[in-house]
């Protein structure tokens, strides 16, 4: 009877002793975890961010905008991003960004902005380089966009 | 005993419980921390990206030998593309016409401006700029597209969004019905005190004011109305400031040759 008691207590002392090693490594991970975790996810959100429909659209439009400011002519040239591509198109003096992240938990969805330039209308599909002109031939000044792409991540 | 609750199973438990609040804590604290709004004055930045570029624009700017001077916008030029005002912007006999669409500045004489969006212009001369005299300029310059003007009317998404958000439940039929009771009854009496009404007419009357008094709330109304209204007025009744009310520096040539400072004010309404 004494015997089956010391048994059946020094199981208990044991599990308890179990117990404890398994919360302690529990917790020391879940630490390291969060560290690592949080790091990772601000970066994925600020890439996702910085490459976004919404960011995309409006550096474009602004940058379209920008290319009245030359009284002769200019060349910019824009890469949003290198593994990233987009779809764009223009009419109305409104372009609509579309970017194609290749994640799938990542939805897609495009974003409007307006631009003040006399740009005619364009549609570029799967392109991440931009080439933003204004031109003057014969006195006469216009505008002119091409798009390309700097690397197939897509 | 097989079954029994005991201490470690009662620690587990907790264990599990602790475990999963963590987790659904830092994933909210994470999610919170993220989070970046992107809200940015847009018609701000439209309104500068428009003044830069009106001040490059080869209609208004001053040009010798084939150079271009970007900041130094011709007189001449501003006398035939704007109203010109020798009383400042004070001067509302003379600028009231520029709100006038007959006065508009369309896209042949400046192709610059965005999408249904009134961009109103004002340059003025500072160097003569006094109490009794202010050389100034003004118009408004449009690019409208009709259909989506049509499509995209903060009128019509205005009803749009008083529609989604109309009330279908059973309390609110109840509230309905009631008020168009109360406001029956209220017109029927009404109604028969009034010749010529009577209590009919009264009754539906009072019934209609009443369905409708309870058909949205204020804060329905509001909110729709916030929604919908354009974002440069939002930011006008917000800041108590119109947008780029200070304007660009420039430089005014006029034809003798005499050089004044001004700046170039541009407002922006976006219809859409």
């Amino acid at each position: 009877m004494v015997l089956v008691k010391l048994v059946k207590k020094s199981k208990s002392q044991l599990e308890v002793k179990w117990f404890l090693a398994i919360f302690i490594v529990t917790v020391i991970t879940l630490l390291i975890l969060t560290n690592i975790i949080s790091t990772t996810l601000t970066r994925l959100y600020q890439e996702v961010a910085e490459s976004s429909s919404e960011n995309v659209a409006i550096q474009l439009s602004s940058l379209m905008s920008a290319a009245g400011s030359a009284p002769d002519r200019i060349d910019i040239e824009y890469v949003p991003s290198e593994g990233v591509l987009y779809d764009v198109s223009a009419s109305g003096r409104k372009i609509e960004v579309l970017a194609k992240f290749s994640p799938i938990y990542i939805q897609k969805m495009p974003f409007e902005s307006k631009f003040c330039t006399n740009f005619a209308d364009f549609k570029f599909n799967d392109v991440n380089k931009f080439s933003i002109q204004k031109i003057k031939e014969n006195g006469v000044s216009y505008y002119k966009i091409s798009a390309g792409r700097v690397r197939n991540e897509g | 005993m097989k079954g029994d609750i005991t201490i470690n199973v009662i620690m587990s438990g907790l264990f599990a419980i602790g475990v999963a609040a963590f987790a659904v804590y830092f994933l909210f604290k994470v999610f919170q921390e993220v989070q970046t709004l992107n809200f940015q004055t847009q018609t701000e930045r439209d309104a500068i990206f428009l003044a830069n570029a009106l001040i490059s624009h080869e209609k208004l700017i001053y040009e010798k030998d084939g150079i271009k001077y970007r900041g130094m916008l011709n007189a001449s030029k501003l006398d035939d593309i704007f109203k010109k005002s020798y009383k400042g912007f004070n001067d509302t006999d003379n600028f009231k016409n520029v709100f006038d669409p007959s006065y508009w500045i369309t896209q042949d004489k400046i192709d610059l401006g965005y999408t249904n969006t009134l961009s109103l212009i004002l340059i003025i001369d500072l160097d003569d700029c006094n109490k009794d005299r202010c050389v100034a300029w003004g118009g408004i310059a449009t690019n409208l597209n009709a259909l989506e003007l049509a499509v995209n009317n903060p009128l019509i998404n205005f009803g749009k969004c008083l529609v989604q958000s109309f009330d279908v439940s059973r309390g609110h039929l109840e509230k309905t019905v009631g008020a168009c009771a109360a406001g029956g009854g209220l017109g029927a009496v009404i109604g028969s005190v009034i010749p010529g009404i009577g209590t009919a007419i009264g009754a539906a009357i009072g019934c209609g004011v009443g369905v409708i008094a309870t058909l949205w709330t204020p804060e329905e109304i509001g909110n729709c109305f916030m929604k919908n209204i354009p974002e440069s007025i939002k930011m006008w009744v917000e800041t108590d400031n119109p947008v780029s009310h200070k304007g660009v520096p420039i430089n005014i040539i006029y034809d003798d040759g005499s050089i004044h400072k001004g700046r170039l004010i541009v407002s922006l309404l976006e219809l859409v």
